[in-house]
């Protein structure tokens, strides 16, 4: 297991330095000048010129630049945003925002979508299982600004259900809509990953002894195939956290909600490059170790990993 | 040399021997049900039964032309019309179905010209992702080994940097040079390869253990005869699929770049006109709302299709 984690981890390691450079040389090299990559079109008044080659080495190689990048990020100095700010104390804020966001959005989809897919599995090819597959599918297919923006419209403007922008006063509540747009794409893939594990596991022979044996059905369901089904869509929903993370950017960017995916929203809005380049990294990083664990996680609940 | 004659004739009636002296047996000497019927026959069978199909192959063509030429599907070109602030916000009328958004530009007329960046960028950035998905799955899948290794490491490297982001960073950087849509397509097309890469280089491995590809080989095939001939018309039909699905996965995320902000500028688009609408939607819904059915139908008929074309290529379905 420990040869497993190591070998594991220095991937990830690899993989952690070569897309930050990879996003480091997107953003630095490709665009010729990179101090309008950091300020976009926005003039640049002398002062602001010095600081930003200053913050980013500009004057010294492109590898050195990297370096320094790199340091700054392990030792917490990740540098100001174009208006001056500390990015740390930026993100330090918004941090608390999103975690609570993405939790609520990734318990509906646990809630709501494993029964759901349970229950399409053991009826499969039945109405419900149609219907289900269905609308996954075309919740599959509309990209997630289309889904916030019109259930904005619909739900919090017209129906008058919800706010249509974040309120903080009302606590939990002011994340339900945005957290089940956030959580329904999550929520359709996890439907199909639970049903196909469960309608495959039905026909094991493991199943086959446990009828022979008199078990009842919901016994055979309950403990035997969930607990097998459930390791594919356990491994899904730890990736899906990291990928909720991205979808973040979006749905906070249209209910206002000022967390880390707002400030990319806002960033990218405002063309503040230095914000842009920190959380893009940031969020990379996240998705990678989130990654790691759940390979580990799915080490340890299915031996055959492990021993390949 | 022994006369095939004898020893064929009498158990199969029509057999003949051919000048070179191999026995061609003539296909009306077997009943008709076992004549060859090759896997795409069957997907072909199965796809002209299929509902899902005809209605998404039709949407996607409908899409398609719609983005080439506009100018067939609606009387007023987006791209030249005064749009008047008196219509601000005007809801659907007889003569203008889709109302207007708020600068009085006529939606239908945004919404059927919007067509066009989305498809364009689609399409380019599947041609350019499957050219790299083809080739490093190819040579990952045929070579093995280090090879494969080494690109491994590298898929994770790209797919540790999740779509969106990635092109966010490159289509932002490239922004200010008024390249058009094209630094999208570069940013897609050279991030959004892995799964593509990932599906032709394990069906390239199956292929490459089969009989007539090591029969090849000791005939004297070279590599590339081998990859090019024997493999890869093996492994084009899981590759179509992904590559369809890929089409709408890219049009999806072109238009939320367009959303974003980062997306082609004086261009129209159908994420730059939802971006728009929706700072207005407190006031009107439709300007919003239309562009954002065209998308999502878009979208939604490529995913639909890749998924009908691999049910039937699949023949565990079966």
């Amino acid at each position: 297991m420990s040869h497993y984690i190591i070998r594991r981890l220095l991937q990830m390691l690899v993989a952690f330095v070569g897309t930050t450079f990879i996003v480091y040389a997107l953003m630095f090299k490709i665009a010729g000048d990179p101090l309008q990559a950091l300020a976009g079109e926005k003039p640049l008044s002398p002062s602001q010129r010095i600081q930003l080659t200053e913050q980013y080495h500009l004057d010294r190689p492109f590898i050195i630049q990297y370096g320094f990048y790199m340091k700054g990020l392990a030792t917490g100095n990740l540098g100001r945003t174009i208006a001056g700010r500390p990015i740390a104390d930026v993100l330090a804020e918004a941090w608390p925002r999103t975690i609570e966001l993405a939790l609520l959005s990734i318990t509906i989809v646990i809630v709501l979508g494993i029964p759901a897919g349970v229950l399409a599995g053991m009826w499969r090819g039945g109405a419900f299982d149609t219907i289900t597959l269905t609308l996954s599918l075309i919740v599959i297919g509309i990209p997630i600004f289309v889904l916030g923006t019109v259930s904005q419209t619909l739900f919090a403007v017209r129906l008058g259900w919800f706010r249509p922008s974040y309120a903080p006063e009302l606590g939990v509540a002011a994340y339900i809509l945005p957290s089940i747009v956030l959580g329904l794409l999550s929520l359709a893939t996890a439907v199909r990953l639970t049903r196909t594990a469960v309608a495959e596991n039905l026909k094991a022979d493991y199943v086959r002894t446990a009828l022979s044996k008199g078990l009842t059905r919901r016994r055979i369901v309950g403990i035997h195939v969930l607990r097998n089904s459930l390791i594919p869509v356990i491994t899904f929903l730890g990736t899906e956290l990291g990928a909720l993370m991205m979808g973040a950017v979006v749905t906070e960017g249209i209910f206002n909600i000022p967390g880390i995916g707002g400030r990319l929203f806002q960033g990218i809005r405002l063309e503040d490059g230095p914000l842009v380049v920190s959380i893009v990294t940031i969020l990379v990083l996240i998705y990678l170790v989130t990654n790691l664990l759940v390979d580990i996680l799915y080490a340890v609940l299915d031996p055959r990993i492990r021993h390949e | 040399m022994s006369e095939p004659r004898e020893a064929n004739g009498s158990t199969v009636p029509e057999a003949q021997t051919g000048p070179d002296g191999h026995v061609a047996i003539a296909a009306e000497a077997f009943p008709a049900a076992i004549t060859a019927r090759s896997l795409s026959d069957d997907a072909w069978d199965d796809l002209r039964r299929s509902p899902v199909f005809w209605i998404s192959i039709t949407i996607a063509v409908l899409m398609m032309m719609i983005a080439v030429a506009p100018q067939w599907f609606s009387a007023v070109n987006a791209r030249t019309a005064e749009c008047s602030l008196r219509d601000s916000l005007a809801g659907p009328s007889s003569g203008h179905w889709f109302g207007f958004d708020k600068q009085g530009c006529d939606v239908f007329a945004r919404t059927i010209y919007g067509a066009r960046a989305s498809v364009l960028v689609g399409v380019a950035s599947m041609v350019l992702s499957g050219v790299v998905a083809l080739v490093i799955g190819l040579l990952a899948g045929f070579y093995g080994g280090w090879v494969d290794a080494v690109f491994a490491r590298f898929t994770d490297i790209v797919l540790g940097l999740p779509l969106l982001l990635g092109t966010v960073v490159v289509a932002r950087a490239l922004a200010a040079r008024e390249l058009g849509i094209w630094p999208v397509v570069l940013a897609l097309g050279l991030l959004g390869w892995p799964p593509a890469a990932r599906v032709i280089r394990s069906s390239v491995i199956t292929a490459r253990q089969q009989d007539y590809v090591q029969a090849a080989r000791v005939l004297g095939a070279g590599n590339a005869r081998l990859m090019l001939r024997h493999i890869l018309p093996n492994a084009i039909a899981p590759t179509i699929v992904v590559l369809v699905i890929s089409l709408g996965i890219f049009i999806s995320a072109e238009a939320t770049l367009s959303f974003l902000g980062v997306g082609a500028r004086n261009t129209i688009s159908w994420g730059a006109d939802i971006a728009e609408a929706q700072r207005w939607i407190r006031q009107a819904s439709h300007p919003l709302l239309f562009p954002a059915g065209f998308l999502s139908l878009t979208v939604l008929a490529f995913i639909m299709l890749g998924d009908a074309v691999r049910e039937a290529f699949d023949p565990r379905l079966r």
